[in-house]
């Protein structure tokens, strides 16, 4: 399901994607596909897939702020129909965290690429989710750091989500991944109300 | 000096002037506290491996503790999953001490000057480490093998005691109970009976550990075409000293030092019949003779009585007592005319074990006391060539003597009659090829001008800090990051240091030729034995118990009716 396209970049690694509506597609995503912590996929040149999570969510409404001049009452809006209809968008602040060439290998961390305007923004499945996280030794998430790193204030959350979601996949893992995740948690609620 | 790759990088100089820093990963542990390192410099135009002895080790880089919350999961892979998968995460910071760079004629020389920033430091090989370390190598005649490097695997890096240094300039070997002193002084024993050397040893033996160096008479190792070691084994019934070869020092010694003289007087009286007995009888007086010349002296007024109220005839008794107590004593081991002789104890080749295990402490102190004053004066006289072959006391060789339980014998802030005598050997004893070895498991209560003048020292694990603090102040050569290490031994590990080494070392003590003779009993063992099972005495107490519990009719009746 593509959720939204890429509309600008705010950093090599941090993108903002315009969230599909009525009218580009037929069943356009509920709030709920582009959740916080939703990991999608920008499909790239050569088989490759760009690997995001998202992280932030906006409402762009150019008319907020706007009063007047009102030319019908309330009422009569009904039967009015002015030809410039309000333009108001969803954009999602989506992270770049590594990428999936099209024979499975992953490369968690900075992508070398950066992404184009327009470039599909499309939901990973949980079993993506799972194969992006694999690797021979168990689960990896090399990106986390890069991710608390980024100094956004909802990413330690968004670090903190993460782990708790590669414990319920990767359950024979869970420990190692738990301490992982408890070490976040102390860190960005623990110490920072301390 | 440097094979293979580098194992750390120089960090800089350290606190102290001999000492620089080290940063290394060491994922193999192979930097151990004591281990041996070197880096190269240009000194005097020539490239020298500069050696030095790691002191410290701090971690620079560490997992965070986070990541050890789960006892069931390494931190290592908390770290995997962060991608984490470097096989080497931690580093280290390492204080090391500049030994110098080792030269044939001067031994370690400090090139005085702490090495340049991002030095590359390697590992000393084994083969050098061992030319470094001891100053004779395995297998040259005049060295005692006691062990091997404690860093490296066991028998890598062997260590060897000079012996001409240390039966010269004195040995002590420190340790607390059961952490393997006696076992070690076997080892060193050993060492000096191998047909290459062939000493004259004589053990004082307080606790009967050193019968089993007999073995040496039947193992190969103590043999050759012309030489077979032996340990005679003496027990004190069987050693006898003639009083009249006692020198006046010698009775005044035993008698002040055992007993003491309650007042000048005595002393007095005794010298004065010493003197009429060595006068009338040079050589041939008995223990009676004694006793009537101090009957008979006359100090002037026999009635007077002495500054502390005592008259002649009081102190006359007063002083026969304590010859009677000491010289005199029956079954002791002055005798009128049996004698062991000095040459019959003290041979090359023989270890005299000299068992003091069922004999009182003073007693103790009396026979070493003795034994080290004609044995000392026998080989200074010899040496001086005052004596001849003909002579009882003339010891034409050097000899070796080790004192076990040597805080008896020269204790701290007491006096006995071996701690003057004690002093005087050390003092003196290089200059006539006399040594002791001292071995104590109290340093602190060993007199520490005594312990001090033992110039090579073997120190073993010791716990109490007492101990621990005498020993920092009494030997020099062992550095206080070392002395650190002493509580950490392990049993058979031992701080080799001083004189018959080049550098103080971590040694790992051989295992011993002849068996050990100081293993501690087996109570359990001993107690079960003792009692294997219900005697007769408890069964009688299980019936008087159940008696007691029986109402009278019972008593009379019987409990079955």
């Amino acid at each position: 399901m593509t959720l939204a396209k890429i509309v600008k970049s705010n950093s090599h690694v941090e993108y903002v994607a315009q969230v599909t509506r009525m009218g580009e597609v037929d069943d356009p995503p509920a709030a709920a596909d582009y959740a916080f912590g939703t990991f999608v996929a920008i499909p790239q040149a050569a088989g490759q897939t760009a690997i995001g999570v998202v992280f932030d969510t906006t409402l762009f409404n150019p008319e907020f702020g706007t009063l007047g001049p009102r030319l019908t009452s309330g009422a009569e809006l009904q039967t009015l129909a002015p030809d410039q209809l309000p333009e108001t968008a969803t954009l999602i602040g989506v992270l770049l965290l590594g990428t999936k060439a099209e024979a499975g290998q992953v490369a968690q961390g900075i992508v070398s690429h950066s992404l184009a305007v327009g470039d599909p923004v499309e939901r990973l499945a949980d079993d993506g989710f799972k194969a992006f996280h694999e690797s021979p030794a168990g689960p990896q998430a090399a990106y986390l750091p890069l991710l608390v790193a980024h100094g956004h204030p909802l990413t330690d959350e968004l670090a903190l989500s993460i782990t708790r979601r590669l414990v319920d996949v990767f359950p024979e893992h869970g420990g190692a991944v738990a301490v992982l995740r408890d070490s976040i948690a102390w860190r960005t609620r623990i110490e920072a109300a301390g | 000096m440097s094979e293979g790759l580098p194992v750390g990088t120089t960090k800089g100089p350290g606190d102290l002037t001999h000492t620089y820093t080290m940063v290394a990963p060491d994922p193999d542990d192979q930097l151990k506290i004591g281990e041996f390192v070197s880096y190269e410099a240009h000194i005097d135009q020539q490239p020298r491996a500069v050696l030095g002895r790691v002191d410290t080790r701090r971690p620079l880089k560490l997992y965070p503790d986070g990541f050890m919350a789960d006892p069931t999961v390494a931190p290592s892979r908390v770290a995997g999953l962060l991608g984490f998968d470097h096989a080497t995460p931690e580093l280290y910071e390492f204080d090391v001490s500049i030994l110098g760079y080792l030269d044939d004629a001067l031994g370690f020389v400090n090139p005085r000057v702490p090495p340049r920033a991002g030095r590359p430091v390697y590992l000393v090989p084994d083969k050098d480490l061992a030319c470094a370390l001891s100053r004779l190598p395995l297998g040259q005649v005049g060295a005692a093998h006691v062990g091997s490097l404690l860093t490296r695997e066991p028998g890598r890096v062997p260590v060897t005691l000079h012996i001409n240094e240390m039966a010269s300039t004195h040995l002590a070997i420190i340790a607390g109970t059961g952490a393997g002193k006696s076992y070690l002084a076997g080892v060193i024993i050993e060492e000096l009976m191998k047909p290459t050397v062939r000493a004259a040893v004589v053990i004082i033996d307080p606790h009967g550990e050193y019968g089993t160096l007999q073995g040496i008479a039947n193992h190969a190792d103590f043999q050759a075409d012309n030489y077979r070691a032996r340990a005679r084994i003496i027990r004190p019934e069987q050693l006898r000293i003639r009083r009249n070869l006692l020198h006046q020092g010698d009775i005044f010694q035993l008698v002040g030092s055992a007993v003491g003289f309650s007042s000048d007087a005595q002393r007095e009286v005794l010298r004065r019949a010493l003197r009429t007995v060595q006068n009338d009888s040079p050589g041939n007086w008995v223990y009676q003779d004694l006793i009537d010349a101090v009957n008979e002296v006359d100090l002037g007024d026999g009635a007077r009585a002495s500054d502390d109220g005592n008259t002649d005839a009081m102190v006359k008794r007063a002083l026969i007592w304590r010859l009677r107590s000491t010289v005199g004593k029956p079954g002791g081991i002055f005798d009128d005319y049996e004698h062991t002789s000095l040459q019959d104890l003290v041979k090359p080749g023989q270890c005299t074990v000299l068992q003091l295990n069922e004999v009182p402490r003073d007693e103790q102190q009396i026979i070493a006391a003795t034994l080290l004053r004609r044995s000392f004066e026998g080989r200074r006289d010899t040496a001086k060539g005052l004596l001849s072959q003909d002579d009882e006391q003339c010891l034409p060789f050097p000899v070796f003597t080790l004192i076990e339980e040597a805080h008896h014998f020269a204790p701290a802030g007491e006096d006995v009659p071996t701690t003057n005598l004690l002093k005087q050997i050390l003092a003196e004893g290089r200059k006539f090829g006399f040594a002791v070895g001292l071995v104590s498991q109290r340093p602190g209560k060993l007199d520490q001008d005594v312990l001090s003048q033992c110039m090579t020292q073997c120190i073993l694990r010791v716990v109490n800090p007492v101990d621990q603090q005498a020993i920092a102040s009494a030997v020099e050569g062992a550095g206080h990051e070392l002395m650190a290490e002493l509580p950490a031994l392990s049993r058979g590990q031992a701080i080799v240091a001083g004189a018959a080494v080049n550098t103080t070392v971590l040694c790992r003590v051989r295992s011993r030729v002849t068996p050990h003779g100081g293993e501690s009993p087996d109570v359990v063992d001993a107690w079960r034995r003792a009692r294997p099972q219900s005697r007769p005495i408890d069964r009688a107490l299980e019936t008087a118990d159940h008696q007691s519990a029986l109402t009278p009719e019972e008593r009379l009746f019987g409990s079955d009716r």
